[in-house]
């Protein structure tokens, strides 16, 4: 379950010193954004942007919440959030249950290290042990098709060849809550049909889903809820209308 | 802070697999590897000992082995500082991307660094047998010098990172209170044959008292009450500043990240 009360999530901008046409731009940006949060002045010294204001939801079990929203509307900012990546800067989350955080799937590789390398080292932040490690590595090694490649350089590879091996991480690692910023594609066709199917069978099994997208049509597909974001604010969250 | 420590150190798996990981990308493709920290360490004693030995008049033989025993703790030293400034900034790749606790990566720094130390502590092996220098008993009491020196680079480092990614500032002042603190402390002259009154104010520094603690016992000599005081006076402080500074900053480090 997810629940937010109130929360806030403001990101300073310390390289923003101050200057005589500080306040004059504050004054007028903060008119007429049509993109982004609202920029403001925090602690009467530095420049913040708020990127996420006062949201109030919750998300059960069992839900499908797409997110959607202009560019800037905090989309990014509050998968983020719930990922545990962004404290709150007021008011609070709560998450229980496990985050199957797909938003980047090719974080922290080492393109010096093998292909096994990098995905032995995510399988330990995901706290596996030993003997799970070695049974998933070779999982992933099929599921990724890239053979010999596997024990190779990651510098060597297509970024193709990347995303298969991010997507058969991925896949391979169990959450109760799966975060995806749009649809996860790339590679050839062959693998791109494993990869949606795939996707499908995590988003079924899934205990709560928050994707967020561009695309309502994605959104209608995959979700039974939606959160309508702008400016950071909540414009609408419920159940998703037939006029969407 | 304390809880978040303990898990942190229980996840021992994933920074010293970073750890690892770093020193070996550091070396791919090269026959000797990390054992070049060792050639290297060799080769600046043996030339600077020719030098300085000959400026200060002291036999080698006798100058080699102190400037290798002092060479190997500042490198930790300064190591595990020099990196401390970066520290969150260079991992900016995990903090962004996944909920983890950045003590984690102060960790990994402390963790690295005592990597290279070990590589560069075979110098002191080296050293002795061309020197022939003797070890004694005490040699191993120097391991207690060592343990200090780690926990405290670990404390300093969860300070000096956060300070430095609020001020970017910071990290070229550290650089240079390290540069200035090379010359300052007794790493290439030894405090024994300088009995003036400069001595004793330049034992207001407190990296003296942690090499003296780590470096003494390798050449036999006895390290001083005092000094063991010393260090574990500057341990309690130094973990006082770093668990306030965690407290109240930790939440923050992230959007000074962006």
């Amino acid at each position: 379950m997810i629940e937010a009360k109130n929360l806030n999530i403001e990101f300073p901008i310390n390289t923003f010193k101050n200057f005589s046409l500080r306040k004059s731009l504050i004054q007028n940006v903060t008119r007429s954004l049509k993109v982004g949060g609202k920029i403001s002045k925090l602690e009467k010294k530095n420049l913040s942007v708020t990127a996420l204001s006062e949201l109030n939801f919750k998300i059960k079990e069992g839900d499908r919440v797409g997110i959607y929203g202009p560019n800037g509307s905090g989309k990014s900012t509050l998968l983020k959030t719930i990922a545990g990546v962004y404290p709150p800067t007021g008011g609070e989350i709560l998450v229980t249950g496990k985050i199957n955080n797909l938003l980047n799937i090719g974080f922290g590789f080492n393109s010096e290290a093998s292909g096994r390398e990098n995905a032995k080292f995510r399988l330990i932040l995901a706290e596996y042990d030993d003997k799970e490690i070695n049974d998933i590595l070779e999982r992933i090694k099929d599921f990724s098709g890239l053979d010999d490649y596997f024990d190779l350089p990651i510098k060597t590879y297509s970024s193709g060849m990347m995303f298969r091996l991010g997507f058969a991480i991925i896949s391979q690692i169990n959450g109760d809550i799966v975060l995806m910023d749009e649809w996860l594609s790339a590679g050839d066709s062959a693998f791109l049909e494993k990869v949606n199917n795939k996707l499908k069978d995590i988003l079924k099994t899934t205990k709560i889903l928050i994707l967020a997208s561009h695309s309502k049509e994605l959104i209608k597909s995959n979700c039974n809820k939606i959160l309508q974001l702008q400016n950071g604010k909540i414009d609408y969250y419920g159940d998703i209308k037939n006029d969407f | 802070m304390l809880n978040e420590l303990i898990n942190a150190i229980k996840k021992y798996k994933i920074w010293t697999y970073l750890s690892f990981q770093e020193i070996k990308t550091r070396y791919v493709g090269s026959y000797l590897g990390p054992f070049w920290i060792t050639i290297t360490q060799i080769i600046l004693v043996i030339s600077i000992g020719y030098i300085y030995g000959g400026i200060f008049s002291i036999p080698p033989e006798e100058y080699m082995p102190f400037l290798t025993c002092g060479f190997v703790y500042w490198n930790l030293i300064s190591g595990i500082l020099n990196e401390g400034t970066r520290v969150f900034g260079s991992n900016r790749n995990y903090l962004n991307e996944i909920k983890i606790s950045p003590l984690l990566f102060c960790l990994k720094n402390v963790c690295s660094n005592t990597i290279v130390f070990l590589h560069n502590f075979l110098a002191v092996f080296v050293i002795f047998y061309l020197t022939d220098y003797e070890y004694t008993s005490r040699f191993f009491l120097s391991f207690i010098g060592l343990f200090f020196i780690c926990i405290n680079g670990f404390l300093a480092i969860i300070t000096i990172g956060i300070i430095c990614e609020r001020f970017r500032d910071i990290p070229s002042l550290i650089t240079n209170i390290l540069q200035i603190s090379f010359f300052v402390t007794p790493i290439i002259w030894d405090p024994i044959n300088f009995k003036s009154r400069a001595v004793i104010i330049l034992q207001l520094n407190p990296f003296w008292h942690f090499i003296e603690a780590a470096r003494a016992p390798l050449l036999g000599r006895e390290v001083e009450l005092y000094t063991y005081l010393t260090i574990i006076m500057l341990t309690f402080v130094n973990f006082f500043i770093a668990y306030f500074t965690y407290k109240k900053f930790s939440n923050k480090i992230i959007y000074w990240l962006q």
